[in-house]
């Protein structure tokens, strides 16, 4: 049998205490894998691979002229999370949103934090994301970042850490909801042998987050894409689809006075709120980028006359810098007088001369990352790398400090995950929970793990070869609330 | 529903259809020319004639029954391929996914990975990957019946599909009358077979005979162009369209709306006591030319983007993504 092989060798495992020793979590999920059996299971991984092409969950690569369709790999065997422990990163994501959103929001006023010492001025004035036309402008509610993708990792001990904040567009969310649909359609078993929490309501609970911003009682919204030719277009157009929101490009969009106009069948057509996957830079090219033709002349206009709500807010990319991460658990202390749940990685800001000394010694066993950059891009792994790419990064960062970090390589948990020969062996993985912020924080249960397919690898980013899972979040309460749905009938 | 949507939506229903039409074609003609002493290579010129590729006969395809199928089938050079059409189709309907219910869009897939199998590794039975994608076809259509709404999306598909099938049903008409003019009729066919063809092609020889019994080339016509039942005649298909206009909204269907029903009327006063086949090619010419027509007005008014924009604030605005990799 092949799970009675299952080593974890070494590495912390989340399904496996030892070999041939599961964890009580995964408990129900072997019992019923064991009973479909393993030729079985893996008949309906490939079936489910088959439906991701069939519902076109697919991006076309970058630069193929023959149009060549990929699928973001998925692996069938899901990642499981505790009730308690995820309560606790529950907790501890809410609390980092509202100290994020407090710190954005004191970048753009008083700089509270600048002044009393929590984090150095020339950190926020050199940060790419930084807005500094934004100065004194307030969004809708306060809130800047509605929706947020924070990374979350398990290091060799099992104890979760934050990786990194996304709270520019974070991408990713379609697979949560695509990926639960197939797990319940092809393992249907599966979720009738314990309580698993619901993920589908993401979509209904980003649309009230949006239609929150706008002070009308039926605004209408939009989600802005780049267009059909963006490798997340299918995740745009789902979003847009699941909430029966207007999926609009720059080309159809014009301001008129202080309003955001759509062009319809019916002549110009006002939009209220704007959910746009697009980056600040090509928004507004009056207001970010005089030099491009790129994005909607005046929307910035529109937006801080306060007849267009965007989300995210724009500047929220000040946040999400790598070395601003440094500072975020004293953040949390300063503004919420609370401590950290969820703790960072050990960084070293290479700003700092005596960091920037420890990361240059250490190179060949730390991870280095550009600040500002996302998905695997501009990133050093010292255990994996040679000594040309270690100088190479040894001069970047002697060049531009400011750009870099440096972090220990964590030997990131794993996962068991079926390998193309199809047997099964363990891979590391991450988390990326969703957090949406209109009037309260909240948290999709679970949020997209991502797994490092190649043997040994620890990038996890679907640019380089990694895929997904379904993250279940355990729960003890019955699946069906006992109590009728209309109060005071039976 | 966005300007820029709608002429997506009126091509989706064109592609589908149309491909549907030369699905058809193929399958009808495979069959019947085993039936026939023609000789084929006239008949599938005039085939190709009637479905708009006349230049493809310098290819050397008329030639053979293979050469003929592929290029109707599967040859991406050829823009009215079933293949061509398909891919299309499927591409608006992947950036307008947004206005379908899931499982339409699954359904477009389905169409694609069909062709892709075929392209990739023919099928031993040509018939039976014909009719898979008949089947296919027909799928989508039954889950858009019963899941769109009756709003503008539905409309512009509807209205997409109408225009063309009334285009595909005068060009089969007007390709029989070339057939005849050549005279290719074996020794052994009768003055009605190639008619009976024709409503094979159409899939409309039950629904005729029920109606008009004997097969006669008069009546064929009559049934063909000014039957007001039968869901592939030439004036159904323009009553339908013009149901649509009428639910779109009229300061930009209008002027297309004004066309359409003008050359409604004309089928639908058709006098009892005027014969249809003199000068039907002429005829179908000029039904074939005002189509065009609607499809210009449609062009003008509804999908172009700056219809009601000021010159001077016309400026040109690229995609981001372009913009991005310069």
């Amino acid at each position: 049998m092949e799970w009675g092989d299952y080593d974890p060798e070494g590495f912390f495992d989340e399904a496996f205490e030892a070999p041939g020793k599961p964890r009580a979590s995964v408990q129900p999920y072997l019992r019923e894998a064991e009973r479909l059996g393993w030729p079985e299971l893996t008949r309906r991984a490939a079936l489910a691979e088959t439906m991701l092409y069939r519902k076109g969950v697919t991006f076309s690569v970058k630069g193929d002229a023959q149009g060549t369709e990929k699928i973001l790999p998925f692996d069938t065997i899901p990642r499981t999370v505790g009730e308690q422990e995820w309560a606790t990163l529950d907790a501890g994501l809410r609390q980092r949103v509202r100290a994020l959103n407090a710190f954005i929001n004191d970048v753009y006023h008083q700089r509270r934090a600048v002044k009393d010492g929590i984090i150095p001025s020339e950190l926020i004035s050199s940060c790419q994301g930084l807005m500094p036309s934004l100065q004194g402008w307030a969004p809708p509610l306060g809130v800047w970042c509605h929706v947020t993708g924070t990374d979350l990792v398990r290091d060799g001990k099992g104890a979760w850490h934050v990786l990194e904040d996304n709270l520019r567009c974070p991408s990713g969310v379609s697979y949560v909801l695509v990926n639960r649909e197939l797990m319940k359609r092809v393992f249907p078993a599966f979720f009738e042998q314990q309580g698993i929490r619901p993920v589908e309501e993401y979509s209904e609970r980003l649309l009230g987050t949006l239609r929150a911003l706008s002070p009308k009682g039926a605004p209408q919204v939009a989600l802005l894409t780049p267009g059909p030719y963006n490798s997340a277009y299918f995740e745009h157009a789902f979003l847009a689809q699941q909430m029966g929101a207007q999926l609009v490009q720059a080309s159809d969009l014009r301001v008129e006075g202080d309003e955001l106009m759509m062009l319809t069948t019916r002549g110009w057509s006002r939009v209220d709120v704007l959910y746009r996957r697009v980056d600040d830079a090509y928004l507004d090219p009056l207001a970010f980028r005089p030099d491009s033709l790129v994005g909607v002349p005046g929307l910035m206009r529109a937006v801080r006359a306060g007849k267009l709500a965007l989300a995210n807010a724009p500047g929220t990319g000040v946040a999400d810098d790598k070395a601003v991460y440094a500072y975020i658990p004293a953040l949390i202390r300063y503004y919420l007088s609370e401590d950290p749940i969820i703790p960072n990685v050990e960084t070293f800001v290479c700003w700092d001369e005596a960091q920037r000394s420890h990361v240059l010694a250490n190179l060949g066993s730390m991870v280095v990352k550009a600040v500002a950059e996302a998905g695997g891009y501009g990133m050093l792994v010292g255990p994996h790398s040679t000594r040309a790419q270690q100088e190479e990064f040894r001069q970047k960062i002697i060049a531009n400090p400011r750009n870099y970090i440096g972090q220990p390589t964590l030997a990131l948990s794993r996962v068991p995950t079926i390998t193309p020969e199809g047997r099964v062996e363990g891979r590391h993985v991450d988390l990326r929970p969703y957090i949406l912020y209109g009037k309260e924080p909240w948290v999709l249960p679970g949020g997209l793990t991502r797994v490092a397919l190649r043997k040994g690898s620890l990038v996890v980013n679907s640019s380089q070869g990694g895929g997904s899972k379904d993250t279940w979040v355990l729960s003890s309460r019955a699946q069906h609330p006992a109590e009728p749905l209309v109060a005071g009938v039976a | 529903m966005l300007r820029r949507a709608a002429e997506n939506l009126v091509w989706i229903g064109r592609h589908l259809e149309r491909a549907e039409s030369a699905l058809r074609v193929i399958e009808a003609e495979c069959l019947l020319s085993l039936d026939h002493d023609r000789d084929p290579a006239l008949t599938w010129k005039a085939l190709f004639t009637a479905l708009g590729d006349p230049s493809a006969g310098g290819q050397g395809l008329f030639s053979s029954r293979d050469r003929a199928v592929h290029w109707l089938l599967l040859e991406p050079g050829n823009p009215n391929s079933v293949l061509s059409c398909l891919q299309s189709a499927r591409e608006n309907a992947r950036i307008l996914r947004d206005l379908f219910p899931g499982r339409l869009m699954d359904q477009a897939n389905r169409l694609h990975f069909i062709l892709l199998a075929e392209l990739s590794e023919p099928a031993a039975s040509l018939n039976e990957m014909l009719e898979e994608l008949a089947r296919a076809l027909a799928a989508w259509h039954g889950l858009a019946e019963g899941s769109l709404s009756r709003d503008e999306t539905w409309h512009l598909l509807h209205l997409g599909g109408m225009l063309e099938r009334a285009d595909q049903t005068s060009r089969l008409l007007d390709a029989n009358v070339l057939l005849i003019n050549d005279s290719v009729l074996g020794l052994g066919s009768s003055i009605e077979a190639p008619w009976r063809d024709l409503l094979q092609i159409a899939s409309g020889l039950e629904m005729y005979r029920r109606q008009a019994g004997a097969v006669a080339p008069e009546r064929v016509v009559r049934f063909l162009m000014l039957d007001g039942r039968f869901p592939r005649s030439m004036k159904h298909c323009l009553a339908e369209a013009m149901k649509s206009l009428e639910a779109l909204p009229w300061g930009a269907v209008g002027e297309a709306a004004r066309r359409l029903g003008a050359m409604h009327a004309q089928l639908a006063y058709w006098s009892p006591a005027e014969p249809v086949l003199p000068g039907l090619h002429e005829r179908l010419d000029a039904f074939q030319l005002g189509l065009n027509r609607v499809g210009d007005a449609l062009g003008e008014g509804l999908f172009n983007p700056f219809a009601e924009e000021d010159p001077a604030l016309m400026s040109p605005r690229g995609d981001p993504m372009e913009a991005q990799q310069q």
